[in-house]
Formats: C-alpha cells, sequence, structure tokens
C-alpha cells in the first residue's frame, strides 16, 4: 500500500538541503568545537530515511544509487590511513597537523588533518546506519 | 538582574510542562496522547535548550538544540507513518 501525503513530500525537499548543509558545517568545526564526524553522519542519515519516509525506499534507491555498504571500508581506510601516516614520517600513532591557509574568498582559516580523520568516522556512521535501516525497511 | 528572574521562571515553567507531557506519555491510554506527548516533549526540550543558553549567555546549546528538533520531527513523522499505515516503510 502505498501512502503518499503531498505535505510530507513538500517539506522533505524543502528541508533535504538544510539539514544537508547543517550536517556540514558540524562535521568542518568537529576538530575544534562541539561536533564532529559522528553527529555530522548521523545528521545526514536523518535527511536520507526522511526520503525514505516521503518517497518510499524503491523510489529513493532509483535517485540516489549508492551502496552504502560500501560507505563502510572507505571510512575505515580514510580514517586508518590518516592516523598511519604520521607513523611513517616519525610521530606517535595519530599526530595530527595544523596550520594556517589563506583563501580566496573566505579568507584567513586554520587547517587541520584531523577533518580527515572526521571524515572516515562520517562515512562509516552513514554506511552504517543507511545499512541497519534499509535492512529493517526491507522485512 | 531581571533577565535572570526571568529566565529562571521559564525554566520552572517548561520543567512543569516537561513533567506534565511525560506524564501522559506514561498514562496515555491511546498511541495518539503518547504520540503528541513525545513530540511536545522535543517542542519543550528545544525551548529548555534556548532559554538556558541565553541564561548563561553562549552559542553551545544552538546546536544541540537544532539536532534535537530535526530527531523529534524525524520520529514524529515516522510514528505517524505507522499509525496510519501499520508500517514505517512503504512497499510498492
Amino acid at each position: 500500500m502505498r501512502s503518499r501525503s503531498f505535505i510530507l513530500e513538500t517539506v522533505s525537499r524543502l528541508v533535504l538541503f538544510v539539514i544537508l548543509i547543517f550536517s556540514l558545517y558540524l562535521l568542518l568545526r568537529g576538530h575544534n568545537a562541539p561536533g564532529g564526524g559522528f553527529i555530522a553522519g548521523l545528521m545526514t542519515s536523518a535527511t536520507f530515511v526522511l526520503q525514505f519516509l516521503a518517497f518510499g525506499p524503491t523510489n529513493q534507491r532509483n535517485i540516489l544509487p549508492i551502496n552504502f555498504r560500501l560507505l563502510i571500508p572507505v571510512g575505515l581506510l580514510t580514517s586508518f590511513t590518516t592516523g598511519f601516516v604520521p607513523l611513517l614520517l616519525g610521530k606517535p600513532f595519530l599526530t595530527s597537523a595544523f596550520g594556517h591557509a589563506t583563501l580566496p574568498i573566505l579568507g584567513e582559516i586554520e587547517w587541520a588533518t584531523a577533518v580527515l580523520f572526521d571524515l572516515g568516522v562520517y562515512f562509516v556512521v552513514v554506511g552504517v546506519t543507511m545499512s541497519i535501516i534499509s535492512a529493517i525497511g526491507e522485512e | 538582574m531581571l533577565i535572570n528572574v526571568v529566565t529562571n521562571f521559564a525554566l520552572v515553567v517548561i520543567t512543569i510542562c516537561l513533567g506534565f507531557c511525560l506524564y501522559r506519555l506514561i498514562i496515555g491510554p491511546s498511541f495518539p496522547d503518547r504520540l503528541v506527548a513525545s513530540d511536545t516533549i522535543s517542542t519543550n526540550t528545544v525551548a529548555f535548550l534556548i532559554v538556558l543558553s541565553i541564561k548563561y549567555t553562549t552559542q553551545v546549546f544552538f546546536d544541540a538544540a537544532l539536532v534535537i528538533a530535526i530527531l523529534g520531527f524525524l520520529s514524529t513523522v515516522a510514528m505517524s507513518k505507522f499509525l496510519i499505515g501499520g508500517s514505517v516503510f512503504d512497499r510498492d
């Protein structure tokens, strides 16, 4: 049985980009403020779950043909590589490098390699959450 | 300080509202009662965090309030779909 709700579809289309931008914001500030890869991944999966609820899993899989199970090894590999590279340079495991850079529009920002580690955590959380929810939804 | 008195009063009122909602969530005879109670609890939690961040003049709680608002909306939608159709995800 397929019950379409016009209000839910419109709201989920509008809210999608707001939550995605919020999750990106949480991901990028995660290394020196509240936030980080875990909660950003949860927010991104919240948008996908909202699309699942509004449009149904089959339509959603046609729109967004990503195999979410593939994101788990990709994220683990990213995090492990970020932790392993300082070991090759003779520093302790998971040492984070940081510095300042000047970008054209944003001005001077502080960059840190901890963002790459957060990116790996983000991929793992999105993959695990979407795998679990797809498995429950297809029961 | 007037702002301190006002925020303390607001926190007390929101806490009493949360207590009533918790009563309805536990006792509530039917499923829609519990659904509305849990939605109101998430809204009241957002209001509580905003008033708390006004009281302490910090912005730390705003992100937590936004996360709770998004998750509360999502869980309300999911439970409403379960209430209407009997299943959360549509099969077609």
